[in-house]
């Protein structure tokens, strides 16, 4: 299953100045890490589930884990958790829910939807890549991605 | 000179008996005198009289009786019963009560009217009469069993009033009393859909609300990281290349970023503490002193500072919303006695008016108490900015959850001799 191609982390995020700042963080940590950046929900959903440009794709050919933002275009980020938390093949993706919303309710719905970690971006940039490249680290090389069945 | 009076010329019965007394004795005054009034009373159009035989015959039908029911005299006379003349339904039903009231089989005609009155019993009820063209009326009637001399019963007497007047007035009362019940139940009705509309009122502007500090909460911030970020980024790949102004410029954008990150979260959390819940529950209050002070970094390593927490009952209360007030005491208290040698702050209750009252005391540089009553607003400040920072929402925020609690919050303080912020959390009552 180990692909030397396949993506190691996922990026879900609009937001052009988070995204650079955020890569920044990421490769400062790791310039060799594989990212995957998708700018909508749509995209998002079209690559991890092999659909429209990225239909040639294997589905278990999963990232080792999603960051994502929760205020997306087209498909919000809270459904885009829906979906590949509702979906057998994908469930087990770990996903850590980046975002600037310290809302009650969007934590409380995003545990709901059984996101792994959840992050408010904070306004003070070490913190926010500190932030970053520690949750990229700890779900990327720290766990170990579950044998799924079938 | 007296003489006879002049004979009714409307009812023959009535002055053929009279005329044969008039003939055999000189009347007397007195007789007269009755005489008169019993022919007042035949000729009064405001009551009918009617007097049957023992069989319910009418014998006698005054002016009254005629005006009243529109029949002559004539009409009726030795012919019918005034069952006849009121309405069958009623007679029937009042048949059958009479019955079962008796427990004797009652006919529905003109027994059913004076059967009560037969058997001695005052007899005053309340019938439909029906007219001779078939309009009908409301009436009073009063029955009188009329005896001979052996005390048998020759006939009877029914006396009845129209009672349309009052019907009216009773209608009228009634429906007086319904129009007001229906004004009453349209303003409560109004009333409970006004409700209901500023009920959604308000439950739209609180999901605008929602939806307003939602957008804040994301879409301030986000522009705030990127001048942050970006200033870091600079100075990470080139400060060595900028003059020493240059970074000192950048760290001072950074810095203003990040004053306004934490005035808008402390706005939100103002902003939120009006819609958000309390759940009350008892708990342990030093508990919850001792995580505030370890949230705020106690021991203090770099600093003196000497804590002196006193008893503390235990209270109920959110205890989430009650973390921020002693969080926010707290600091300020480490604030402002940052320029002291030794920091003291002393935690504590006491009763105020028969209220627990939590107070937190330091030797601070304490404030004018002049300017006490610009405490509690938002965004007021008491220091300089750059001898003491801070939103200028935390004790605004102190007093918002202290009053969503029912309590009350003051200051007690002198320039350059602390201060002492109490607070309770339940009504006061007098010692």
């Amino acid at each position: 299953m180990t692909d030397p191609n396949s993506v190691e982390l996922m990026l879900i995020e609009d937001n052009p100045q988070d995204l650079e700042l955020a890569l920044l963080a990421l490769r400062e940590a790791d310039p060799l890490t594989r990212i995957h950046i998708a700018r909508d929900g749509a995209e998002a959903l079209d690559f991890i589930f092999c659909e429209g440009p990225h239909a040639g794709r294997r589905i278990d050919d999963m990232p080792k884990v999603i960051l994502l933002d929760l205020k997306l275009p087209k498909i919000d980020g809270l459904d885009v958790l829906k979906r590949i938390k509702g979906d057998p093949r994908t469930r087990l993706i770990p996903i850590v829910v980046l975002t600037s919303s310290k809302e009650q309710s969007d934590v409380v719905e995003s545990y709901k939807l059984g996101v792994n970690s959840y992050i408010v971006k904070p306004v003070n940039f070490e913190r926010f890549s500190d932030a970053v490249r520690n949750l990229g680290l700890y779900w990327r090389v720290l766990n170990q991605p579950p044998k799924v069945a079938g | 000179m007296k003489s006879p009076p002049p004979a009714p010329e409307d009812t023959e019965y009535f002055t053929a008996g009279t005329t044969e007394v008039v003939t055999e004795v000189r009347p007397t005054e007195a007789l007269l005198k009755a005489e008169a009034l019993q022919r007042a009373i035949f000729n009064s159009a405001y009551f009918s009289c009617i007097a049957t035989d023992a069989k319910g015959v009418i014998q006698l039908f005054n002016v009254g009786a005629e005006r009243m029911l529109g029949y002559a005299a004539s009409d009726v006379m030795n012919k019918i019963t005034p069952a006849e003349m009121h309405d069958p339904q009623e007679v029937i039903a009042r048949a059958n009560a009479l019955s079962a009231e008796f427990g004797t089989p009652i006919t529905p005609g003109f027994e059913a009217l004076v059967f009560k009155a037969s058997r001695g019993i005052e007899d005053i009820y309340e019938l439909t009469k029906i007219r001779k063209d078939g309009s009908r009326f409301p009436a009073i009637v009063s029955v009188t069993a009329l005896r001979g001399e052996q005390n048998e019963i020759i006939g009877y007497l029914l006396i009845g009033t129209d009672n349309s007047a009052r019907k009216r007035a009773e209608a009228a009362l009634v429906e007086a009393a319904a129009s007001q019940r229906e004004i009453i139940r349209k303003i409560n009705v109004d009333l409970e859909q006004r409700v209901n509309e500023r009920t959604a009122e308000l439950q739209v502007a609180n999901r605008e609300l929602e939806a307003f500090s939602y957008s804040v909460s994301h879409d301030l911030r986000t522009p705030l990281r990127a001048i942050d970020g970006f200033s870091q980024v600079v100075l990470n790949q080139f400060g060595p290349q900028l003059p020493e102004d240059g970074r000192r410029y950048l760290q001072i954008i950074r810095a203003g970023a990040q004053k306004m990150g934490a005035l808008i979260d402390d706005l939100l959390t103002f902003a939120r503490l009006n819609r958000q819940e309390l759940t009350k529950w008892p708990f342990e209050t030093g508990a919850l002193v001792r995580a505030a002070l370890e949230e705020l970094g106690s021991p203090w390593p770099d600093r003196k500072i000497e804590v002196r927490i006193g008893e503390l009952p235990a209270t109920s209360g959110d205890p989430v919303l009650l973390k921020q007030v002693w969080l926010n005491l707290l600091s300020n208290a480490l604030k402002y006695t940052r320029k002291r040698e030794v920091g003291v702050v002393e935690i504590g209750c006491v009763k105020t008016n028969g209220a627990d009252t939590f107070f937190v005391r330091d030797n601070g540089t304490g404030f004018d108490m002049r300017y006490a009553d610009k405490l509690f607003g938002v965004f007021q400040r008491f220091h300089r900015a750059e001898d003491y920072e801070g939103t200028g929402v935390g004790l605004a925020i102190v007093q918002r959850i202290v009053h969503r609690h029912g309590g009350r919050v003051w200051a007690e303080a002198a320039v350059d001799r602390g201060s002492t912020f109490y607070f309770t959390l339940e009504k006061e009552t007098k010692p």
